[in-house]
């Protein structure tokens, strides 16, 4: 995946944050989606300005210890993009 | 049970009442085998009536739904499965405030559990065995449930078991006429596992379960988190079209205030830790 992407939000989805997770509904895609403490945390850091690599950078930042960390944020993304709540 | 010539009764779930109405009484004595389970509805005016009567030339019985023929034929099982289904249609699509759900309820002391999970998951097997254990039954397939703390309320209708449920409880003496089946389904009646009283309407929220069935399998009990249990409730939510962002907002408010729990099973005899946990967490 080319981490220089900027992915920008589906404007129509909904978000509910639980204890960290957050479930995702997209009107458009009709569509929910549960993400995980992780794949929050990426949704949450997404704002239509930062790449994937600067969203993978400050969650290393903030991780140090996160073996996993790079592949976990690529899955988020393509998780995200997958079920259409994020694009390019 | 004697039963009148002509009669009806309202059945209601989630603030929509439904009329059987019949027309002699062996359509009356099938009406009550059907919803003589459900409490009772205030008086109110149905967003359904259904028409049974004993056919005169042939022999079974015939359901109308205004001008639509739900059933006819002979089998009292089949035209019984036809009209519940009818009837969890109209209550799904009719229901615009709060969450209708594919789910079985129970309820201890008037606290609810939601038991969540696709059809095969054993939904009503575990309802059962819980009857059996002292839990009132409320139903195993279709829940109404209001979002946040309000007030949950089932179909109590008869128990629907897929394949052999009869190996699943060697110990139950089920005289022929407290069964019926239809196609690979047996209808069962709350009263054969001990439920001799209408159920309340409605039970205050409590504990949702996820349970997977599965021969063989390892127990396993496990809290699940807010937002997983959010999802569960998400798939299994039948009027989301009437909802906005189809009820998943609903569903997380319920997932907020009510604790769920993924359990696993293989036999009934492993599920001792499970009553533990949940009559332990009885109020």
């Amino acid at each position: 995946m080319n981490t220089n992407l900027i992915p920008q939000r589906d404007p129509g989805c909904e978000e509910e944050v639980l204890e960290g997770e957050i479930v995702l509904y997209s009107a458009s895609a009709a569509t929910a989606l549960y993400l995980n403490e992780s794949a929050a945390l990426v949704w949450q850091l997404i704002d239509g300005q930062r790449r994937i690599a600067d969203i993978e950078s400050l969650l290393a930042g903030a991780y140090p210890e996160a073996a996993t960390l790079k592949g976990d944020v690529i899955e988020a993304i393509e998780a995200l993009h997958s079920h259409g709540v994020i694009h390019w | 049970m004697k039963v009148a010539e002509k009669g009806w009764r309202l059945a209601a779930l989630g603030g929509n009442s439904v009329a059987l109405e019949w027309s002699d009484a062996a359509a009356g004595l099938w009406v009550g085998r059907l919803v003589g389970a459900h409490p009772g509805a205030a008086p109110s005016l149905p967003v359904a009536v259904y028409r049974v009567h004993t056919n005169r030339i042939e022999p079974g019985l015939t359901v109308f739904n205004g001008p639509q023929c739900l059933y006819t034929g002979a089998d009292p099982a089949a035209g019984a499965h036809a009209v519940m289904e009818a009837l969890m249609r109209v209550w799904a699509l009719r229901c615009r405030d709060g969450l209708m759900l594919h789910a079985a309820l129970m309820s201890k002391q008037g606290r609810g559990l939601l038991i969540r999970g696709e059809s095969g998951a054993g939904k009503s097997s575990l309802a059962a065995w819980l009857l059996q254990q002292g839990w009132t039954y409320h139903g195993d397939e279709q829940m109404y449930a209001q979002a946040s703390d309000g007030p949950w309320e089932g179909f109590v209708r008869p128990l629907c078991f897929k394949g052999d449920w009869a190996a699943r409880f060697p110990a139950l003496a089920a005289p022929p006429e407290s069964i019926a089946r239809v196609g690979g389904q047996t209808l069962v009646s709350p009263n054969l596992f001990g439920q001799d009283v209408l159920p309340a309407v409605s039970v205050r929220p409590g504990l949702m379960l996820f349970p997977a069935f599965r021969p063989g399998a390892e127990f396993s009990l496990q809290r699940v988190p807010a937002g997983q249990a959010t999802m569960h409730l998400v798939q299994g939510i039948l009027n989301g079209g009437n909802l906005n962002n189809r009820g998943v907002a609903q569903a997380a408010e319920i997932a907020r205030v009510c604790p769920g729990y993924q359990l696993s099973y293989g036999h009934f005899d492993q599920l001792a830790p499970l009553l533990e946990m949940l009559e332990g967490s009885q109020p």
